[in-house]
């Protein structure tokens, strides 16, 4: 915040300074920018409050967790919820999050890819409904998947493994990927292609050699937004899982509803683990995501 | 939607090559639509043909119902009672993302110094599985160790020994769940505005303060008309994702206290998971469907004008 004060008065001193009316609306433009510092600080704190409480929590003792009245600052700073955490299940649902949101985002990157630079690129019959049928499919509720894909990953004897999360995640993930990808694929010049064809090069040549190079931050904001959602997931997880393939979601809900004496600090140990990486991955490609958006499907 | 028109180009090529084209077009993808006709197609299928059937156990030795369960969910309290909420909770929390979401959008897009931290924080919620979220929030409004009465104590704003039980009335229950619900959408709301408004040339909004025009001014005229699309588009994912909504309620209050926070998602999931009434779940899921298609219908013919796009 100090900095962040500091850089704003700099930027005050740094204008012109030409007469009283000047500095009249110089006043007013600092109470303004004050007011919108506040309200700023006011939207940091409510929309980073819950997290950071979990952040917080996460040190506590025990039975510091538990104390009535709840206390806001860890007494005695431990890592032993961390520590809990790691050694219990949480770190093996923190693995089959892992393998299984990275395996179907690879997937559905791949599949996604060649359809949507098909889509974007070549002419070929009932192209268009063909499209729509892709999109609309996103529409389809949920919940109303649930018992028909049951029963497919049951024929395929993939419920209790991962791969009953990898399949339907990989495929429900390609409608929004298309989607974005098609946007980025339109907006690579078409000589490029042409070039690399007239020197011999296949189309398929060109979009790996070409295309897929020239859109990778696109594809990668694309990329990440997919993980995000799969990262997240919680309804497939729920009921196409079992003790020992709980992803981080359903395994840190079920311990916080079925153990009679939910230990709060290694639950908020296990959110802050599940939600850092994310965080840190998101704060980093703020940028791109929000022109990855833009690129896609927003444009018109 | 908007962005369904592809981009044809007229390309003089030879008849072999364009017959190259149409096979590598059908080539690459068959993959994806082969995995949707399974994945999509067939759970539709699949959910009609249940709810005409009933009895039986997960879905197994189920009968022949006809349209009974339809009659059934029609003088269900329990079925009205989820109806009524998903609906109700559809509607205050839409239009509570959309309007805190845009604002949050419209802040971020201005220019000023700190303006990344804002960014981050509107994406901090979006990162957050709604799940865990939820589990947390629980936590802070705990009616014994959780934060939020601790700290309504210090602030002597509540007596310690009549501590309010936040999840165990139906209406501070329910009041919580649309707070958390817009806490956590807003996020998804303001990015994609913030999106939307990168698209905005700067060009236009220099004309319009030319013309005098007020910031207020520029906000209704210029800057929402040229976000229509987005702003229908954003309407009707959040609709589609609120009506379906399971997760963030189930680990919040899991539809209690009684079935008072109990919708539609959460009552499929009872037949299903807890009777095993594939029959009936089904049939919830049909309604819920329906009525999906039709907001998204309804939103598509009032609000949408593809001549921007």
């Amino acid at each position: 915040m100090a900095t962040m004060d500091t850089s704003s008065q700099q930027e005050l001193l740094a204008l012109p300074r030409t007469g009283t009316r000047s500095l009249r609306s110089r006043l007013r433009n600092l109470s303004g920018r004050g007011g919108m510092y506040i309200l700023l600080l006011l939207i940091l704190l409510i929309q980073f409050f819950p997290m950071l409480w979990a952040l917080l929590t996460s040190f506590m003792t025990p039975a510091q967790t538990t104390s009535i009245p709840a206390t806001l600052f860890p007494t005695t700073p431990t890592l032993s919820s961390y520590i809990t955490a790691l050694q219990g299940d949480i770190g093996r649902y923190y693995v089959n999050s892992i393998i299984a949101s990275l395996s179907a985002t690879i997937i559905t990157m791949i599949l996604g890819t060649l359809a949507a630079y098909a889509f974007a690129r070549l002419r070929f019959r009932f192209k268009t409904p063909l499209l729509i049928f892709v999109l609309s499919l996103s529409l389809f509720p949920p919940l109303a998947q649930v018992i028909p894909l049951y029963q497919i990953l049951q024929m395929l004897h993939l419920v209790g493994t991962l791969g009953a999360l990898i399949l339907p995640y990989s495929v429900l993930g390609l409608p929004l990927a298309i989607l974005i990808m098609i946007g980025f694929f339109q907006d690579v010049p078409i000589e490029f292609e042409e070039a690399a064809v007239v020197d011999g090069m296949s189309r398929l040549g060109a979009l790996l050699r070409i295309i897929v190079p020239i859109t990778i931050p696109g594809l990668f904001a694309t990329a990440i937004i997919v993980f995000v959602g799969n990262w997240n997931e919680y309804l497939f997880a729920l009921n196409y899982t079992t003790t020992n393939t709980y992803t981080l979601p359903v395994g840190i809900v079920t311990i916080s509803q079925t153990e009679f004496t939910t230990n709060f600090g290694v639950l908020s140990a296990a959110t802050v683990m599940s939600v850092v990486p994310l965080v840190i991955l998101i704060l980093l490609l703020e940028r791109r995501i929000v022109s990855g958006l833009m690129a896609g499907g927003l444009k018109g | 939607m908007a962005t369904l028109q592809v981009q044809t180009r007229a390309r003089p090529k030879g008849r072999s090559l364009a017959q190259n084209e149409e096979r590598l077009g059908w080539l690459l993808i068959t993959p994806v639509i082969l995995a949707l006709l399974l994945m999509g197609v067939y759970p539709a299928l699949s959910t009609i043909w249940f709810s005409l059937q009933k009895g039986g156990s997960f879905g197994l030795n189920t009968t022949w119902a006809g349209l009974s369960n339809y009659i059934k969910l029609f003088h269900d309290p329990q079925f009205w009672g989820a109806f009524k909420f998903s609906m109700l909770y559809s509607f205050i929390t839409v239009i509570g993302q959309m309007i805190l979401g845009t604002a949050l959008a419209l802040l971020a897009n201005r220019k000023f110094v700190g303006r990344w931290l804002l960014r981050a924080a509107i994406l901090f919620p979006w990162a957050i599985p709604t799940a865990t979220n939820s589990v947390m929030w629980a936590y802070m409004f705990n009616d014994q160790y959780g934060l939020i009465n601790s700290l309504l104590e210090h602030l002597g704003l509540m007596n310690p020994n009549h501590a309010t039980v936040w999840l165990g009335s139906a209406q501070s229950a329910t009041i919580l769940i649309y707070i958390l619900a817009i806490w956590k959408a807003n996020s998804l709301v303001a990015l994609l505005v913030l999106a939307g408004l990168q698209t905005i040339p700067e060009e236009i909004y220099e004309a319009a303060r030319m013309d005098g025009a007020s910031a207020w001014q520029t906000l209704w005229r210029v800057t929402l008309p040229l976000l229509r699309s987005t702003l229908v588009i954003t309407l009707i994912l959040r609709t589609i994702e609120s009506l379906q909504a399971f997760d963030l309620i189930s680990a919040f209050t899991n539809g209690g206290p009684g079935n008072a926070t109990q919708n539609l998602g959460l009552y499929i999931y009872v037949q299903i998971q807890q009777f095993g009434d594939f029959g009936y779940g089904s049939t919830i899921a049909m309604v819920l469907m329906v009525v999906t298609l039709l907001f998204v219908i309804v939103y598509l013919r009032t609000l949408h004008r593809p001549a921007l796009g």
